[in-house]
């Protein structure tokens, strides 16, 4: 036991570790920010309830780490079925602050969807595992479907920001685990015509003034009665419409006091802290609450209000930590699962954090999302924790010892057998190789095991 | 291969992550003042102090109307609509103040909600005003000012005041209440209070002078449009001094109106920032007194001298030398200090009009009055002498039409004057002619405006030739010009028009246009018309019969109350106007016409005069609406008590 847990400790990657806790820590020092300047809020409570996530988070990560990641896989049908139960229940729980988002346990709001990212690359993880079949299109179908069927279920909620995780996560892991690049981009690029594929919509009288001046203010051109607008303009709801109103138009003064006001605030608050954030202290701590959801979906803001441009950095060079150790794991992994594994968990937090400071920043639409690790709350703390102990377990297991290491040099030499299997099981390919090859799979079929976890 | 991909991985990261920081080192670094000013001037708050508005004072320095301290009940805009999100914050405050679960809280407010409404409802019916009907203007008022602005205002999140003019009583009693309400507030305030009042013999208090001291309202969006500086006429502070706001007062009718430039003032405007600490600090700048010419007190006597016997009327007094309005009595009159509880049955009376303005905006033929000035241009026009003689029979032509009041046998101008012949007048006024006699009338100053400068006053209605064929799709006939020569027929001027015509013949062809404002009033217009002063003086002796010979037709009118003869020298010329009954519409057909009822009939009775004969001070006119009478027997014992009470005050020596 003592073996294993040193063994484990030195094969830490403690950089993610200690900016992970840095980040907490921050996250916990904003949130008491945050309801510093806002009378409203009992002063402490978030903050020191944030505290106790975080322990809580804490220690899950630790439990984790004792859990073989190999098992996760191995359990990840019955785990992912079991979220998509959890996110059926929760559609027919009465809704809360409006949406069927969190399920309550009395003891702790529990966020179906926040599981649901984990679950997800876990399962995505050990599908894509053994390699080749998504080197087709048609093999891509699979993975696509299991994608769609937790993002529909989310959607429905509804949760905008966390459903938006799931195809760019999905897209890192196909890309990596070797789908073929070709196939990716042409999906993409069907997607992007469909989006932005111009339909003509009648000028309805029911719209007031300001309605028709904001779809006209994102429509493409205007013909008489009619606007030319991108396809999915042209189905959405007003509220829907407001947000890609206030976000597209934000520096029009109009929108900024009207539909944009959230992302208005967002950058005032962020913008005046400039270098080293407000000196002085009482005002803009005051100017704060007029940041609606400053302590969570907008806690970066509040972080570059109170410490400036160099506070920011800060959190950003703490993800690029998590993000760069992350990837040398990733890239020293011989487990297909493992590197998949890690991946997923780099891109998902990743995403969060793409979204989350891009909409503060006026980058994105406001769609709810949270700074993973940083901004309140429970479910979304401990979900990026354990995931964080996934990576960190994948990184205690890796074969370090074996040198040289056989994927790196698996192409250049061909030598080794299961080097070659190795890179082959990641779908790789070499040039002249057949795809359907029969004896790759038997190849594969021996390397299952080759990198045995201790 | 894989290595490539976990590359173009990192590759991606670094680059979002470098656009990240990118936008970000732009909003902070190269914006970031731009923000921070933004910032703070959200933080600002602006505090607008209201200035006093000026006092109305008579001519003696008595106070007509006057700001008084007072409180307003107001309530949260938020709370008026049951803004969601202000609700939830009023919940959460209640839940953490008295430590109690949600739902209480929500129970809690419930009741305070309840308590709130029920104390502006019971403010405002002590006030006569209707709650409903004040929260639906308000509303209205602001979802209006959203819809043109786009998007949330200021006035949605601010205090409105429900129910204004709280007394000291209302407000302590309300304060003591407030404890248990929730977005409701009192806070102190000014409302007019218009001090001079009396008892009418129906019992009503009303305001004297209340139709010249008029009465301030809430400022009305088109008057905000025509009156508001624009960004080009001022800079920002003189248009946040100057500018009339939602909820501001504004004079609406009489000398409130008239003065409103001088009475308003401007008020204070001071920047704070968070922390109370002020950047920018003015003071306001209290509107001036206004002082008319009026006596209020004469003006009070008179007013109740002419309730005592009659319904509505007319009393006018002007000092001739200067023109000012002593007094400048109408009535029924209203009173101001409830004025907006009284409106709907003010607007409601048809028939007694008790807004009109009668001294001054409604139009009566003049009767008999304009004799003396008549005869001044007969004479001054050589068609007559002093010994012209013309005979009355009772009729001019043939019995029946043109008549008389009695038969004169021969007259001459002194007693046609006496005793009121309109043979003589119908003979003169078709020798002169219409358009003549037209500019005779101008030349008296009843074609302008009687120069008070309020808004209600009306200019005389003479006929033209354009407004005569426009209106009767004919020429002017010799008919026309003998009913103008007695002051009927085609013409109508207001009260104030025929006294100043009357002063413009005592003072010997001296015309000036009448003033009301001792300052700030419109400029005084002055001019002379030539007459010969002999002239003058036979026209003035036959007012003086009028009272003071047997024959007269106010002769034994002017006594005091023991019967005994004033003691001094009065001219005076009575008029008996025909007036077609007045009519309400009755049938509801949107046009008064003889189908409808005729609600009043009978004759404007007039009584027109100065005092002294010799070296004339005040000029005098007096009228009653409707009345079964004659000029002499009705108006001419008011107008005997008229020139007692001017002598009592000290206006005759």
């Amino acid at each position: 036991m003592l073996e294993t847990l040193l063994h484990n400790a030195r094969h830490t990657s403690w950089p993610i570790v200690i900016a992970m806790i840095c980040l907490m820590l921050l996250g916990v020092q904003a949130i008491r920010v945050s309801e510093q300047a806002d009378p409203m809020m009992r002063a402490g409570s978030f903050s020191a309830k944030q505290i106790t996530f975080a322990v809580f988070g804490l220690v899950s990560f630790v439990a984790v780490t004792f859990i073989p990641y190999k098992r996760l896989g191995q359990g990840a049908y019955a785990i992912f079925g079991l979220t998509l139960a959890l996110l059926v229940l929760v559609l027919f729980l009465p809704p809360i602050r409006g949406s069927h988002r969190w399920i309550d346990l009395k003891v702790i709001m529990l966020q179906p969807s926040e599981v649901a990212k984990l679950s997800y690359i876990i399962l995505l993880a050990w599908y894509l595992r053994r390699g080749g079949h998504y080197r087709r299109l048609r093999g891509l179908i699979i993975p696509f479907v299991l994608t769609l069927i937790p993002l529909g279920l989310i959607l429905k909620e509804p949760d905008l920001g966390t459903s938006l995780l799931f195809l760019p996560t999905l897209y890192f892991m196909l890309f990596m685990a070797g789908a073929k690049l070709k196939h990716l981009l042409s999906i993409v690029a069907i997607g992007t015509i469909l989006v932005l594929l111009p339909v003509p919509v009648e000028i309805s009288p029911g719209w007031d003034r300001n309605e028709l001046l904001d779809r006209e203010s994102i429509a493409y051109a205007r013909y008489g009665d009619t606007l030319v607008v991108a396809a999915p303009l042209a189905k959405m709801e007003p509220h829907q419409l407001s947000r890609i109103v206030g976000w597209l138009r934000q520096d029009d003064p109009r929108v900024a006091m009207g539909k944009g006001y959230h992302l208005h605030q967002s950058k005032i608050v962020l913008g005046s802290g400039r270098l080293t954030g407000t000196g002085d202290w009482g005002d803009a701590s005051v100017y704060f609450r007029m940041l609606p959801d400053d302590h969570t979906d907008f806690i970066f803001s509040v972080i570059g209000g109170r410490w400036g441009f160099l506070g920011c950095l800060l959190v950003l060079i703490l993800y690029a930590v998590i993000l760069l150790f992350g990837v040398e794991i990733a890239l020293t992994t011989n487990d297909p699962f493992g590197r998949l594994l890690s991946i997923g968990v780099l891109a998902l937090l990743f995403w969060q954090v793409v979204i989350n400071v891009g909409m503060t920043m006026g980058l994105m639409p406001i769609t709810g999302m949270t700074l993973p690790l940083v901004s309140y709350g429970g479910s979304s703390l401990v979900i990026n924790c354990v995931a964080i102990a996934i990576l960190i377990k994948v990184g205690q297991t890796r074969s370090v010892t074996l040198a040289p290491k056989p994927f790196e040099y698996g192409q250049k030499r061909d030598k080794s057998a299961a080097a070659t299997a190795a890179s082959e099981t990641m779908g790789l390919d070499r040039p002249g190789k057949d795809e359907d090859d029969p004896a790759k799979a038997e190849r594969f079929k021996r390397t299952e095991g080759s990198t045995i976890p201790r | 291969m894989y290595k490539t991909r976990v590359m173009i991985f990192l590759a991606i990261i670094g680059l979002v992550l470098i656009a990240l920081i990118a936008r970000l080192g732009h909003l902070q670094l190269v914006r970031g003042d731009h923000y921070l000013l933004q910032a703070q001037q959200s933080l600002q708050r602006t505090e607008v102090l209201p200035a006093q508005r000026g006092k109305i004072l008579d001519r003696h320095g008595r106070i007509l109307a006057m700001d008084k301290a007072c409180f307003e009940f107001c309530l949260d805009y938020r709370f008026i609509t049951d803004n969601p999100t202000w609700v939830r914050r009023q919940v959460r405050l209640i839940a953490r103040s008295q430590n109690i679960e949600t739902e209480q809280a929500r129970k809690v407010y419930e009741v305070l909600r309840t308590n709130t409404w029920n104390l502006a409802r019971a403010l405002s019916r002590r006030r006569g005003l209707d709650i409903g009907q004040t929260v639906k203007d308000i509303t209205d008022r602001v979802r209006a000012y959203h819809e043109a602005v786009g998007t949330t205002v200021r006035e949605e999140l601010e205090f409105h005041p429900v129910v204004p003019g709280l007394d000291e009583p209302d407000a302590v009693e309300a304060s003591h209440r407030l404890d248990q309400t929730i977005g409701a507030t009192l806070r102190p305030s000014h409302m007019r209070w218009y001090p001079q009042q009396f008892t009418t013999p129906e019992g009503d208090l009303v305001s004297t002078a209340s139709h010249i001291i008029g009465r301030i309202g809430t400022v009305n969006p088109s008057e905000q449009q025509r009156l508001n500086l624009t960004t080009d006429e001022a800079d920002r502070l003189t248009r946040e001094r100057m500018n009339y706001r939602g909820w501001d007062q504004i004079g609406k009718s009489g000398v409130e109106k008239l003065a409103e430039t001088v009475l308003r003032g401007k008020r204070g405007y001071r920047r704070l920032k968070l922390g109370e600490q002020i950047i920018e600090d003015t003071e306001a700048e209290p509107g001036q007194d206004v002082q008319l010419t009026i006596d209020i007190r004469l003006q009070q006597v008179l007013t109740q001298r002419l309730m005592q016997s009659h319904r509505s009327g007319a009393i006018v007094v002007l000092d001739i030398p200067t023109r000012e309005v002593l007094a400048l009595v109408s009535t029924p009159l209203y009173n101001l200090n409830t004025f907006n509880r009284d409106f709907p049955q003010l607007v409601k009376d048809v028939v007694d009009l008790p807004l009109l303005n009668r001294a001054i905006t409604q139009r009566y033929p003049p009767g008999s009055t304009v004799k003396p000035i008549v005869a001044l241009a007969a004479m001054a026009d050589d068609l007559v002498t002093q010994y012209t003689t013309f005979n009355c029979r009772g009729y001019l032509h043939r019995p029946g039409s043109f008549r008389c009041t009695g038969r004169h046998g021969d007259i001459q101008v002194v007693e046609a004057i006496q005793r009121s012949c309109n043979i003589y007048f119908y003979e003169v006024g078709e020798d002169l002619g219409v358009h003549r006699l037209v500019e005779l009338y101008r030349m008296f100053g009843m074609g302008d405006g009687p120069g008070t400068g309020l808004g209600e006053e009306k200019s005389g209605d003479l006929p033209t030739d354009q407004k005569v064929r426009r209106r009767l799709q004919r020429g002017f006939t010799a008919g026309d010009a003998r009913l103008l020569g007695i002051g009927q027929g085609l013409m109508a001027v207001t009260p104030l028009h025929i006294t100043n015509a009357i002063a413009t013949v005592a003072a010997g062809g001296e015309y000036r246009s009448a003033k009301l404002l001792v300052e700030h009033g419109p400029e005084q217009i002055h001019w002379n018309n030539p007459i010969p002063q002999s002239q003058a003086d036979i026209v003035r002796k036959g007012m003086w019969k009028v009272i003071n010979e047997s024959g007269g037709t106010a002769y034994r009118r002017f006594q005091n109350q023991q019967g005994q003869p004033l003691g001094f020298d009065v001219c005076g010329k009575s008029g008996t106007a025909d007036v077609p009954p007045q009519r309400i519409d009755s049938n509801d057909n949107g046009r008064i016409d003889a189908a409808d009822q005729a609600v009043r009939s009978g004759n404007m009775a007039w009584f027109v005069g100065f005092a002294p004969y010799r070296n004339p001070k005040i000029a005098f006119a007096v009228l009653v609406e409707y009345t079964p009478g004659h000029g002499g027997s009705t108006c001419g014992p008011i107008a005997a008590d008229v020139v007692l009470q001017c002598k009592q005050f000290g206006y005759l020596p």
